[in-house]
């Protein structure tokens, strides 16, 4: 089906391309109802969309400051399709290119990381300092370039946009992004209360853990902010809780609660489609916090970040950064990041995020509750995984008719004001509060609604370009 | 390079003989899911060890510091393990994937008459009655076995696994 739209030819299709995008998110929730179609999930065409569009038409993280804090220390990475190159210079100063030879294209660097002062591309020789600078064209002077040939010309391509949020490394493909400050809104506070766990700030701890699922990126957007899924989906890891306070092999729940506090689990909604679901407990299932292992280290975030900086450290928190990176706390941090391949393959790249200088013993317990729970070999996490190609494996059922996934929170709520605005210092986000067993899937609309901003911005330039180019 | 003496040749192969055992034994335990008879064969204080690549060459040496797939120093973890899939709970095992584990290159590092330690080439392959394929997982054993009361058993086991982009599940049976 309309194959037409790929070509330059016509005008028309882009703009049908248009309504059909905007027909994919029915968005009627002052009256209850939002809906997604399932093609989104499944449909080659969207996912080119997606790609051009979304991934590559905003801010992505791609990496942490202190993976490279060094001279000339790199690593490489994905902005949509695009392979790049995240380098710090001689001088500190940090970059990021496409990872691709100005010569005739090749990678330049096929390593995951490492440190180069100067890339050598493998195939012709063409050499890079970590500036960007081209250095060096193998036999150039016998190479009988013409005069206006200058290697000045073919340093290393810059992408558009990179800003450093808390040592959180964010770049975009095209310029027309709002600063990153602006951008992340109140979603920079939960990024602040990861940074905030270390006086030097956070680093992964050694080892990256990638997987893939054979199911749609937007399967683990949404399950990342999912709330409602935890009892059954996990209901082994339970068991498995279970047994081991039955047992003694688990040391006992802490809540680090006050009397006057609730169980409850809420969301935030932002801008750009940035959005975080939490969870306070009190009994049962309460996770001793590798953060809490020492109560000196307590007092010392207390008395650098404050005490509702603290207590908000100590709650659960999933935070969504739209539209490729997680950052979850609970028993322990795990930042991720995926990498759409296809409409029903999506590669993750995974890292446990942890307070740079953290005592050896808290680190460890830190990588034990950390393995305990995410990671293909994980307890929780591979519940997870599956889940993603099942929902995938459903979605194939294309013509089944609208679920009703995205319509738990959008009644009347608990409480007519939000109970941790003032401790978040954050009086205008768009909240939700309720029971432990609330599970709101509204905090899933900000994500589409940016999904859906971003392709029609594109398609609409792309419309209007095409326009202009056919008159 | 084995010993050529008569008495250390008996005792050299005597110890190979034994590590091939327990491994086959292992991996017939696991592909037929009998986990009693699995987790029998381990040790109750075992160390079961799958580290991580860290780069291209190098997987990660030190569990305390850096990442791990699974570090258990007990028998406990791997105990959980099979509970948590016996709870008919966790759609991981719903169904569970058919396995051939095969094993090879047995080479015995060390022996004793209480200990044998070696390393091992291993292949599982992997039907998926779910999706109706059949995938394969292999790598490298390194393995501590133990003379105890009630026989050999599996002191210490390092699994490295040659991948470092990994499907969505891995666990025990398919190691
Ligand atoms: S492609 Fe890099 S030097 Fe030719
Ligand atoms: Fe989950």
């Amino acid at each position: 089906m309309n194959q037409r739209v790929r070509g330059a030819g016509s005008v028309v299709p882009l703009r049908e391309k248009l309504e059909m995008v905007r027909g994919m998110i029915r968005d009627e929730a002052d009256s209850g109802k939002f809906h997604v179609d399932r093609k989104i999930f499944t449909d080659t065409e969207i996912f080119d969309l997606e790609m051009r569009y979304v991934f590559e038409g905003t801010w992505n993280f791609i990496g942490l400051e202190s993976q490279i804090p060094n001279p000339d220390d790199y690593v490489t990475a994905h902005i949509g399709r695009h392979p790049v190159i995240l380098q710090r210079d001689h001088d500190g100063e940090i970059h990021c290119f496409y990872n691709t030879c100005r010569h005739r294209g090749a990678v330049l660097c096929p390593y995951k990381q490492g440190n180069k002062r100067v890339h050598v591309c493998r195939y012709h020789a063409w050499s890079y300092d970590s500036s960007g600078n081209c250095v060096a064209v193998s036999q150039a002077e016998d190479g009988q370039y013409h005069d206006s040939f200058d290697k000045a010309d073919w340093p290393l391509m810059r992408i558009a946009r990179l800003e450093s949020y808390r040592g959180f490394i964010f770049g975009s493909l095209t310029d027309d992004v709002p600063p990153l400050k602006d951008h992340l809104g109140g979603a920079a506070k939960f990024l602040d209360l990861a940074a905030d766990q270390g006086p030097q700030g956070v680093e992964y701890v050694p080892g990256e853990v990638a997987y893939t699922f054979d199911g749609n990126w937007k399967l683990q957007f949404e399950n990342g902010l999912d709330f409602y899924h935890f009892a059954a989906t996990h209901a082994s890891y339970m068991e498995v809780m279970k047994h081991r306070e039955k047992t003694g092999t688990m040391a006992p729940g802490k809540t680090y609660e006050g009397a006057g506090v609730d169980e409850a689990t809420g969301t935030y909604s932002y801008v750009h489609g940035h959005a975080m679901m939490y969870a306070i407990r009190k009994q049962g299932r309460v996770h001793v916090r590798p953060i809490a292992k020492d109560p000196a280290v307590l007092d010392e975030i207390r008395d650098r970040a404050g005490e509702d900086q603290l207590k908000w450290i100590l709650r659960q928190r999933n935070l969504t950064v739209f539209p490729n990176m997680q950052l979850v706390d609970i028993s322990a941090m795990q930042l991720r990041t995926w990498r759409p391949l296809s409409p029903g393959k999506t590669e993750m790249r995974t890292h446990c995020l942890a307070p740079i200088g953290e005592a050896p013993e808290t680190r460890a317990l830190r990588i034990r509750n950390y393995e305990d729970f995410f990671n293909p070999t994980g307890l929780g996490a591979s519940d997870d995984n599956l889940m993603y190609e099942y929902v995938q494996y459903g979605y194939e059922a294309g013509d089944a008719g609208d679920t009703s996934g995205y319509l738990r929170g959008l009644g009347e709520g608990a409480l007519a004001e939000d109970p941790f605005a003032k401790e978040l210092n954050h009086p205008t986000a768009d909240w939700k509060y309720g029971p432990v067993t609330f599970g709101d899937e509204s905090v899933f609309h900000a994500g589409y609604r940016e999904w859906l901003r971003l392709i029609e911005r594109g398609l609409s330039r792309d419309a209007e370009a095409e326009e202009v180019a056919h008159a | 390079m084995l010993d050529q003496k008569p008495d250390a040749l008996t005792a050299d192969i005597r110890a190979a003989r034994i590590a091939e055992q327990v491994l086959a034994m292992e991996g017939r335990f696991l592909d037929l899911q009998d986990w009693d008879a699995w987790l029998d064969l381990y040790a109750p204080d075992c160390t079961y060890w799958v580290p991580i690549w860290m780069d291209e060459d190098t997987a990660t040496t030190d569990p305390q510091s850096q990442m791990s797939l699974i570090y258990h120093t007990s028998r406990t973890g791997l105990e959980e393990r099979v509970l948590r899939i016996r709870t008919r709970k966790s759609v991981t095992a719903m169904p569970l994937p058919r396995t051939v584990h095969m094993v090879s290159n047995i080479l015995v590092v060390s022996q004793s008459d209480t200990e044998i330690e070696g390393t091992a080439a291993w292949n599982v392959q992997h039907y998926d009655p779910r999706v109706g394929k059949r995938t394969s997982n292999c790598g490298h054993y390194e393995f501590t076995l133990a003379n105890t009361a009630g026989g050999w058993k599996i002191a210490r086991k390092k699994v490295i696994l040659l991948d470092d982009m990994l499907p969505a599940v891995i666990d025990f049976y398919g190691l």
